[in-house]
C-alpha cells in the first residue's frame, strides 16, 4: 500500500474493509474530511482497519476524522471503535436511537461488571468506550459530541470548499417502529441475578441498525449496514424504498446490507434507490457453519442490475502454519480447520461534480470481483 | 467409629469468625441466614454465629467411605488453636512436573453438533489470526465438562509439552471450559448505578 | 489469601456438591488432611491448602491458571460471608541459562558489586526483593523477587506477588470483594508478571 495516494480534496472515496467476520466503511467527504462507519480489525496486524489505512495514506486521524457512525452493536461491526474514539479526537459520534434509553445503558454497564471473560464482554466493552468518551468530551467542552440517529435525521452536512458542492449524510433507519420495539426488547438483554453469564443474546441488533444515504455533489451512495427486512412488519427496506420522504435520486454505489443475506434483500431497493449502473460492494460473514453470502445469495446478487459486484475479502483463507508441535496438535485434534486471516479492501473513488468521470476501483488483499 | 461417623455426616459445619468480623447488625444477619441456604444462624451462650451450613456429604453417595471418615472428625467449634504450626510434607511429592506452553488459545463455541462443536479460537498472545475449528468432544481434558459445551461457552486450549519431574517431554493439549458464574444482585446494582448516572449526563 | 476460614469446609466432595468440581475432579483429588485447623488436598493441576487464617491455591500447570481463577472466584461467591483481608496473586517463573556467564550477568546487573567487592572477595547475588506501591485504585503493593533457582542450574526464579489489602479485619465482612478483585485483576496481574520477567531477561538478551 506504500504507493497508494490519498484522495484529492474534491474526490469522494468509499473504502470497504472486510475480514471474513467484521466490516467497516470509510468515507472521504472532500477536503480531507473523513467519516468512519463501524469498525473491524486487520487480522494480520491486529490494527484497527480504518485507522491503519488512514495513517498509511498520511491522514492525521486526530483532526481529519469528523464522524464515527456505530450502525449497531454487533461484534462484527464494532471491534476497534474504542480505539477510534480515543484516536479521533475531533470526531462526533452517531449511535442508533435504539440505544438511547436507560435500559441499554444498564445492559452495557452490568455486562461490564464482569470483564474476566475477554470474549464475552467484548462488544459491550467497545460500547462502554464510546459512552465513556462521550461523557468525558461532554464534561470537557459542555457540548454533546453525539447524535442519536433515526429515520430521516441528517447526521452530517458540509460544503466542499473546492467547488461548493454539498456533502450530506442522512440516516434511513432505525424507524420509529424499531425504536419502539427496542424500548421493549432491550430491557430483556439486562442480565438477571442468579442466571448464568451468557455470551449470546436473543435480540438481533440488526433490527436497530442505521442504514445511511450519502450525497455529495452529484454522487449518491447507499450504505445498507446490517438492516434486515424484519426490522419493520411491512419490511424495513420496502418501507424505506417506498417512502415519500426518502432522499432524492438514485445511488451509484451500494454497500449491500447484511452480507447479501436473503433476509435483508428487497427488490424495491434495486428498483427505486439504485441506478442500473451502480457498483455493489459487500463483505462476507462466517459464524459456526454459517457462511454469508451463501451460493444462492451470490446467484441472486449477480442477477441484479449493476455494473460490478465486489467482495472485500474471502470468507476464509489458507491455514496459517504454527510451531510444528502446535501444528501437529491442531491437525490431530480438529475435524476441520480454517484460519480467519482473510482481509481486504475495496476503494471506490470519483471526482465530485464531473459527470463524465467513471469510478476508479482499487482492490487490495483478498478483495475480488464476483 | 463407623456408627458415629454416620451421625456426624449429617452434622453441620461451623465457621468461627474472629471477634469483630462477624456481620452483627440484625438486617445482615437475617438476610444472610434466610436468603442463603448455606448460611445458618447458631445461637450459643455468649454470642451468635453465622455459619456455613453444609450437608453436602450426606448426599454424596459415591464418595468413598474413607474420604468421608477423614472429613468427619472434629465437628465442634474449635476456639483454641488459632495459630497451628503447619508443615507441608507432601508438597514435593505432589509435584508432578510442569507444562511448557507453546500456544494458548481462547475459544468461543459457535455451534454444537452431536459429537463435535465448532468454535472460533483466538491466540491469547495476539500473534496469529483467529481460527475456526471443529473439535470432537473427545478432545476435552475433563470429559465431565461435556455438559458445559453450549453456544457462547468459553474455553481455554493450551498446547505444548508436559515435562515430568524426571524430564520426560510429552506433547499435550489441555482444553478446559471456563466456569460461567451467575450474575449477582450486587453486579446488577453496581451496573445500574453507573448506567443511571451516565444516562442522566447524556439523556 | 488471608482471612478467617473454616478449613473443614474445604473438601473436594463439598466442592463437587456446589459444582466447583466435576465428578472426575472430586474423585481424582487426593485428600491429605481435612479437619478444623487444616485442609490440604491436591489433584494433578492444583493444590489447595487452608488454615484458619490463610488459604492458598497453587498450580504449576499453566493451562489450568484460568480454571484456578474461576474456581477461586466462584468459591468465594459461594462462601460470601467469609472475611478475607488480604489477597495475593502470585506468579512464579524459573529460567535456565545456557552458561554461568549469562547467569552472573543477571546478578551483577540487578545487584552491582561496586560496594560489596570492597568488603568481600567474590560477592554474588543470592536474592533481591523489590517492592512498589500500586498504581490502580486498590490498596496494596507489588513485591517482586529474583532468586537463584534451585530447580534449574544455572538459572533464576522470578516471583511477583500482586498484593491487595482488602481491609482491616474489623471492616471486612465478606469475600465478595475478593472475588471481584480476582476476576477483574487476574489478567492484569498475569501481564504484569510477564512484564517483570521480560524486563529482567532483557538484561541478557
Amino acid at each position: 500500500m506504500g504507493s497508494f495516494r490519498p484522495p484529492l480534496s474534491n474526490e469522494f472515496e468509499l473504502t470497504l474493509f472486510g475480514n471474513g467476520y467484521g466490516e467497516c466503511v470509510l468515507l472521504h467527504m472532500g477536503d480531507n474530511k473523513w467519516i468512519i462507519v463501524d469498525s473491524c480489525i486487520n487480522p494480520w496486524t491486529q490494527q484497527v482497519a480504518p485507522l491503519e489505512y488512514l495513517e498509511a495514506i498520511n491522514v492525521d486521524i486526530s483532526k481529519s476524522v469528523e464522524m464515527l457512525v456505530v450502525s449497531h452493536w454487533h461484534d462484527d461491526h464494532i471491534k476497534g471503535v474504542g480505539q477510534i474514539c480515543k484516536s479521533c479526537e475531533n470526531a462526533r459520534f452517531a449511535l442508533s436511537n435504539a440505544m438511547h434509553q436507560r435500559d441499554f445503558f444498564r445492559f452495557v454497564n452490568v455486562v461490564n461488571e464482569r470483564p474476566v471473560y475477554s470474549y464475552a464482554g467484548k462488544s459491550a466493552d467497545e460500547i462502554m468506550h464510546i459512552l465513556n468518551a462521550i461523557v468525558k468530551r461532554k464534561e470537557k467542552s459542555g457540548e454533546h459530541p453525539h447524535i442519536w440517529a433515526s429515520i430521516d435525521k441528517v447526521l452530517y452536512a458540509d460544503r466542499i470548499s473546492d467547488n461548493g458542492s454539498d456533502a450530506k449524510v442522512t440516516a434511513l433507519s432505525p424507524s420509529d417502529h424499531a425504536v419502539t420495539t427496542a424500548l421493549i426488547e432491550i430491557a430483556k438483554l439486562i442480565p438477571r441475578a442468579n442466571t448464568a453469564i451468557k455470551v449470546e443474546s436473543t435480540i438481533n441488533p440488526n433490527l436497530f441498525a442505521i442504514a445511511l444515504w450519502v450525497s455529495i455533489g452529484n454522487i449518491r451512495i447507499l450504505l445498507g449496514s446490517d438492516l434486515e427486512e424484519a426490522a419493520h412488519p411491512l419490511g424495513a427496506w420496502s418501507v424505506i424504498a417506498n417512502s415519500g420522504n426518502k432522499p432524492a435520486g438514485k445511488a451509484d454505489a451500494f454497500k449491500v446490507s447484511h452480507h447479501g443475506s436473503k433476509n435483508a434483500h428487497c427488490d424495491h431497493v434495486y428498483d427505486k434507490m439504485l441506478t442500473e449502473r451502480h457498483i455493489s460492494v459487500l463483505t462476507p460473514f462466517t459464524h459456526g457453519k454459517v457462511v454469508l453470502p451463501n451460493d444462492s445469495d451470490i446467484r441472486r446478487l449477480k442477477k441484479q442490475k449493476c455494473s460490478a459486484l465486489y467482495m472485500a475479502c474471502k470468507s476464509s483463507s489458507r491455514t496459517v502454519k504454527h510451531d510444528p508441535a502446535v501444528e501437529k496438535i491442531l491437525k490431530e485434534s480438529t475435524k476441520s480447520r480454517k484460519t480467519l486471516s482473510s482481509f481486504g479492501r475495496i476503494t471506490l473513488r470519483k471526482r465530485v461534480s464531473s459527470d463524465d468521470d467513471d469510478w476508479q476501483i482499487f482492490t487490495e488483499g483478498h478483495a475480488y470481483e464476483l | 467409629m463407623s456408627s458415629s461417623s454416620a451421625a456426624q455426616t449429617y452434622s453441620p459445619l461451623f465457621t468461627d469468625f474472629p471477634k469483630g468480623t462477624m456481620p452483627l447488625d440484625e438486617r445482615t444477619r437475617r438476610e444472610s441466614s434466610e436468603a442463603d441456604p448455606h448460611i445458618k444462624r447458631i445461637e450459643t451462650e455468649n454470642r451468635d454465629w453465622l455459619v456455613h451450613y453444609i450437608d453436602a456429604y450426606s448426599d454424596s453417595n459415591d464418595a468413598d467411605s474413607e474420604k468421608i471418615e477423614k472429613t468427619s472428625m472434629n465437628f465442634e467449634i474449635n476456639r483454641s488453636s488459632r495459630q497451628p504450626i503447619i508443615n507441608f510434607p507432601h508438597f514435593k511429592e505432589w509435584r508432578k512436573g510442569h507444562f511448557v506452553s507453546l500456544k494458548k488459545w481462547e475459544g468461543i463455541v459457535e455451534s454444537v453438533f452431536e459429537s463435535s462443536f465448532v468454535a472460533r479460537i483466538k491466540d491469547v498472545a495476539n500473534e496469529v489470526p483467529d481460527e475456526r475449528v471443529e473439535i470432537d468432544f473427545d478432545e476435552l481434558t475433563n470429559i465431565d465438562e461435556k455438559k458445559m459445551i453450549e453456544v457462547g461457552a468459553i474455553f481455554s486450549w493450551t498446547m505444548g509439552y508436559h515435562v515430568s519431574s524426571g524430564g520426560t517431554r510429552k506433547r499435550q493439549a489441555i482444553l478446559i471450559f471456563r466456569r460461567m458464574p451467575k450474575w449477582t444482585e450486587e453486579d446488577i446494582q453496581r451496573g445500574y448505578k453507573v448506567a443511571d448516572e451516565m444516562f442522566a449526563k447524556l439523556g | 489469601m488471608i482471612g478467617a476460614f473454616n478449613p473443614k469446609i474445604f473438601h473436594p466432595y463439598w466442592m463437587k456438591s456446589v459444582e466447583l468440581f466435576t465428578d472426575t475432579e472430586a474423585a481424582d483429588s487426593n485428600i491429605e488432611i481435612n479437619n478444623n485447623d487444616l485442609s490440604i488436598f491436591a489433584m494433578d493441576w492444583m493444590r489447595f491448602e487452608a488454615t484458619q487464617q490463610r488459604l492458598t491455591i497453587f498450580s504449576e500447570q499453566h493451562p489450568y491458571f484460568d480454571r484456578i481463577v474461576d474456581f477461586a472466584s466462584q468459591l468465594f461467591r459461594i462462601l460470601r460471608h467469609t472475611p478475607i483481608y488480604v489477597l495475593g496473586i502470585n506468579h512464579h517463573y524459573h529460567f535456565k541459562f545456557k552458561d554461568e556467564e549469562t547467569w552472573h550477568k543477571i546478578g551483577h546487573t540487578l545487584a552491582p558489586k561496586e560496594y560489596w567487592s570492597r568488603v568481600f572477595k567474590n560477592p554474588g547475588m543470592e536474592r533481591i526483593e523489590i517492592t512498589s506501591p500500586r498504581e490502580d485504585e486498590y490498596a496494596g503493593k507489588f513485591m517482586a523477587r529474583c532468586d537463584n533457582s534451585r530447580r534449574v542450574i544455572p538459572g533464576i526464579q522470578i516471583h511477583l506477588n500482586d498484593h491487595y489489602e482488602i481491609g482491616e479485619p474489623k471492616e471486612v465482612i465478606g469475600a465478595e470483594q475478593t472475588a471481584h478483585i480476582l476476576e477483574n485483576q487476574y489478567t492484569f496481574s498475569y501481564k504484569k508478571s510477564q512484564e517483570v520477567v521480560k524486563t529482567i531477561l532483557s538484561i541478557v538478551e
